[in-house]
């Protein structure tokens, strides 16, 4: 749907440390150039591609002295090899043990320099790694961030690595095993992605998949996806910008050119049918989750779905808050669109009240996504879900890092340039939000929310 | 988004993407001590090597100034105060809030029922008709009832301030309170209250909290099953006129505004709302410094005590679940009493930073854990200090005997370091200034001082407050933390865990009963 839109115009080489840094601008867009975006939150940026490979993005925002560094690497569980599900998550606890030149002291010296909302994250598509530090300390953050991109395998041992998958079992099993409604979010990602898929595996992993990673699985993983060539890095905050820019020259553009950018999957259509397992847990009160596949990030439907998604469960006046909650037939009710690259996922969940059948509260639910479908919204709810999203990332849009390093300034440059090619595109993704209409909705309910092709998920007290 | 946030927020999933995401390399926390992590130097001549520009730490550069905004604090005609902190945004965080007293006994759950309540609709507007109000600003009615304080906030477009307040207003002039939402929400909050029972972390603080405070102040703000199911209709249109009163209430805002443009929004809305005993032109004034409220509980004593007491242990067996959460703490001072920042300074390098002693011991070091972290909780009528963890089961008692083993250390002389004490400060001191990333963490700031009546200077000049904290006065508070007398909660599988007999003379099982 969408297009690389950037005409681009060159800017100066930089030559502070000879050939080998020399910079190579993929193009720019400058603050002028916005003028004909629509109206809303606006990111002016220009992006770079190293002689290695290494995108670049900065984005200048003076209003507090900090500067937010987010580097993604596009990799992520899609490329595990069979019988290693989990292993990109693991590999992104390892990228903390530190790297050869600057040792292991990564948290260390952040957290001594005043360092905040430092984390990495994993997704099916992409890892990152992010943190916020004060403007006088950008050029730390780069040498640690440079020296793990290009050292950290030097000085990986398998001692840190039966460390870190501890560490990493111990992760699911706070997050999933022992938490409640966790086995049943395990089991419906089963069914959504079954042995062949490429997001088959929990991103967690499964404990068997866990034992069986190697010292020589990292190196392999390291050689294949951690490249320069494989990744971006935005910059975003209050910095100097030939400065920032001779900064990553010297730090990450003297790394050596290797591997190549991977190129991303084709999207994988999947004929889901009606699928319904019933998961016992330790719970006091059942729940229902359904999950639709849904086209790939950014698709042309994505706006509608997105805004379908909020009709039907966010705020008190949604439609299945009224249907359920208020009724009494459930404690809590949500909606989402998780965006991924190959397939998305729509989801519904509800929480049953005291007491309540499950029958009664899946009649109930089900009548009201089909009246939605069948009927749409009503102009005035359609103008209550915008204002919602306008808010939304107005919101957002003001912090630097957010999000677990895909929201705010810096992880929607990243969001953007992974998905679409191009950081600029957040003028595009806001208009189409705006121009949904009450048929859109319709259409996509009826397109992709069928009923009679999605997995269920019920969670019954043991 | 699709994963567990940093430190101390490791719980706060989104709810979109929460299922898709494996999760963060650290809920808190990460490698080495300091001792170790120096970064290894090469033999070899420099010159020859292309990449020996990278053994160098780069150094910092020129320091930027970071002008956190002072709040500002003014009244309304009928004495309603309000706190802005000024700030140039695209979003205003709106905040109504009252300070709260204690659920009176036996009717656990009362506020914060009462405070979900107000967001049911108005004598003018339905509940429906309330939602959609704020749903047309693009928002949603917040509430939220702690120890301290119960409050409804919005988030809006700076352009919709007018809208905003006057609803708030509305929310608080003249809330609907009806019977039948009363009864509904009654049932709701029972099922709030098993959702989280039926987590095995949160229900270690919940017994927690209980065994170290007592029954009132140690009971969760949610309440009870049976002290919610007692709750009645009367009770909560009682407490409207104790909790909703411009005398203890204030308007707090953080956001492109500042005090005079908001007292001048507020005017019509709130200005001439009145309750109880007005105050007509009182303009609030707080003390330069902290004093303790005069309502602060002592510490509650057991029957049979005998000082120092012993380590008191509960068993909550989970059979079966293959992890044990692990809640030891111990009271500590409340939020005004002298001491307060070296206590968080003290707590922050326990077990606040990724780099905490606790964290580099039972995670980094020892692998028994996700993240293991320490918390120095202070509201205005009782303080403790706590740590807490999830570790795999069969690593139980080797976990509680590190956790004891770091407390014990933290009270030997000489180890706690300048280097940490001052990563510790910087930490605390850069977590604050990165509020001003977005106005609803701002407000945090403003309602701390709301509730625990700060110094309108305490967070302008938290980073000066902090250069105050010094070895010394960090290791006098570990004094405080004593050598017997924890409560130890252990959630888990007690056939499998074995005795823990080690740590508490007696082990206690309790169940769900217990905390009635």
């Amino acid at each position: 749907m969408f297009t690389r839109a950037i005409a681009g115009f060159t800017l100066g080489c930089f030559s502070l440390y000879g050939g080998l840094l020399a910079a190579e601008p993929a193009g720019e867009r400058s603050a002028a150039s916005l003028a004909a975006e629509p109206a809303g939150p606006r990111l002016v940026w220009k992006k770079h591609t190293l002689r290695n490979g290494l995108e670049v993005v900065l984005h200048r925002d003076d209003r507090v002295p900090m500067v937010a560094v987010n580097l993604w690497y596009h990799t992520g569980p899609v490329n595990e090899p069979p019988g290693r599900s989990g292993f990109a998550h693991l590999f992104e606890h390892l990228m903390f043990e530190g790297s050869k030149h600057a040792g292991r002291q990564f948290d260390y010296l952040l957290e001594s320099v005043g360092g905040t909302n430092m984390n990495g994250t994993t997704s099916w598509d992409r890892t990152n790694y992010y943190e916020t530090v004060p403007s006088e300390h950008l050029e730390l953050a780069l040498w640690l961030e440079a020296d793990r991109m290009g050292f950290m395998i030097d000085t990986l041992t398998q001692e840190r690595l039966d460390v870190q998958r501890e560490v990493v079992k111990n992760e699911r099993r706070q997050s999933y095993d022992n938490r409640p409604y966790g086995p049943s979010s395990l089991k419906l990602y089963d069914l959504l992605f079954p042995p062949g898929h490429p997001y088959h595996g929990a991103i967690i992993g499964s404990m068997e998949d866990l034992s069986n990673a190697s010292l020589a699985d990292v190196k392999d993983f390291f050689a294949r996806y951690y490249a320069p060539a494989n990744a971006t890095l935005v910059l975003a905050g209050n910095f100097d910008e030939a400065t920032a820019l001779a900064m990553v020259q010297k730090h990450f553009g003297t790394l050596a050119a290797r591997g190549a950018r991977v190129p991303r999957p084709k999207p994988v259509p999947r004929d889901l049918k009606a699928i319904r397992v019933t998961v016992e847990e330790n719970v006091e009160l059942g729940r229902i989750t359904h999950a639709w596949l849904t086209p790939p990030a950014y698709n042309a439907d994505e706006a509608a779905l997105e805004i379908a998604s909020r009709l039907l469960a966010t705020g008190k006046a949604s439609r299945l808050y009224q249907a359920l909650v208020t009724t009494g037939l459930a404690n809590d009710v949500s909606a989402f669109l998780d965006s991924n690259e190959l397939v998305s996922v729509f989801e519904v969940q509800a929480t049953l009240a005291g007491g309540v059948e499950l029958a009664a509260l899946e009649t109930a639910l089900d009548q009201e996504l089909e009246r939605l479908a069948t009927h749409g919204p009503s102009t005035e709810e359609l103008v209550r879900a915008k204002a919602g999203l306008r808010l939304s990332f107005a919101s957002q849009l003001q912090q630097l890092n957010a999000s677990g390093g895909e929201g705010g300034r810096a992880g929607t440059l990243q969001r953007l340039n992974h998905y679409l090619g191009d950081p600029g595109a957040l003028g595009r993704v806001l208009n189409s939000y705006q121009q949904v209409t009450l048929e859109d909705v319709k259409r996509v309910l009826q397109a992709h929310l069928k009923l009679s092709a999605r997995a269920t998920v019920v969670t019954e007290p043991q | 988004m699709k994963s567990f946030l940093k430190k101390h927020k490791c719980t706060a999933l989104c709810a979109a993407g929460a299922l898709a995401l494996a999760g963060c390399a650290r809920t808190s926390k990460v490698p080495l001590a300091p001792e170790a992590i120096e970064p290894p130097l090469s033999t070899e001549n420099p010159g020859a090597d292309p990449n020996a520009f990278r053994r160098v730490k780069p150094p910092p550069g020129l320091p930027s100034p970071l002008n956190y905004p002072e709040t500002q604090l003014s009244s309304l005609a009928n004495g309603l105060s309000t706190w802005v902190i000024p700030w140039n945004a695209p979003t205003l965080s709106l905040r109504f809030a009252c300070r709260r007293e204690p659920d009176p006994e036996g009717k656990a759950g009362l506020s914060s029922l009462f405070t979900r309540l107000l967001t049911e609709g108005t004598k003018q507007k339905s509940a429906l008709e309330l939602a959609i109000a704020a749903e047309t600003l693009g928002t949603i009615l917040d509430y939220e009832t702690t120890h301290d304080a119960l409050s409804l906030g919005l988030t809006v477009l700076p352009e919709d301030l007018k809208p905003a307040l006057a609803l708030l207003a509305e929310v608080v002039r003249s809330p609907r309170l009806a019977r039948k939402d009363f009864d509904r929400l009654k049932a709701e909050r029972l099922d709030d209250i098993a959702l989280q029972r039926q987590d095995p972390a949160r229900l270690a603080w919940l017994f927690g909290y209980r065994a170290l405070l007592g029954k009132q102040l140690g009971t969760s703000t949610s309440g009870t099953p049976a002290q919610v199911s007692n709750l009645t209709h009367g009770d909560i249109l009682g407490y409207q006129s104790r909790a909703l009163d411009p005398a203890r209430c204030g308007l707090l805002a953080a956001g492109p505004i500042d005090s005079a443009a908001l007292a001048h929004a507020a005017a019509s809305p709130f200005g001439s709302w009145h309750t109880g005993s007005p105050r007509p032109g009182t303009r609030p004034s707080f003390p330069a410094r902290p004093v303790p409220p005069e309502s602060a509980a002592p510490p509650p004593q057991r029957p049979g005590d005998s000082s120092p007491a012993a380590n008191r242990l509960l068993w909550v067996d989970r059979p079966g679940t293959v992890q044990t959460s692990l809640w030891v703490g111990v009271h500590a001072p409340r939020y005004a009493e002298p001491g307060h920042d070296d206590r968080q300074v003290l707590s922050n390098l326990f077990g606040g930073l990724f780099t905490s002693r606790l964290n580099l011991n039972l995670r980094e070091k020892h692998a028994y854990t996700y993240g293991a972290s320490s918390a120095a909780v202070a509201t205005n009528r009782f303080g403790a200090f706590v740590v807490s963890t999830s570790v795999e089961t069969k690593t139980t008692s080797a976990a509680l005997s590190e956790i004891f083993a770091e407390l014990s250390k933290l009270k030997q002389p000489g180890t706690l370091t300048q280097e940490e004490l001052t990563r510790s400060v910087t930490d605390l001191v850069f977590n604050v200034a990165a509020q001003l990333d977005h106005t609803d963490q701002l407000l945090e700031s403003a309602t701390a001082q709301f509730v625990h009546q700060l110094p309108l200077d305490r967070f302008s000049r938290y980073a000066e407050t902090l250069r105050n904290v010094t070895q010394a006065t960090t290791f006098r508070e570990t004094a405080r933390i004593p050598d017997q007398g924890f409560t130890i909660v252990v959630v888990g599988d007690r056939s499998v865990i074995g005795s823990l007999g080690r740590f508490a003379a007696q082990e206690e099982a309790v169940d769900l009963a217990w905390l009635e």
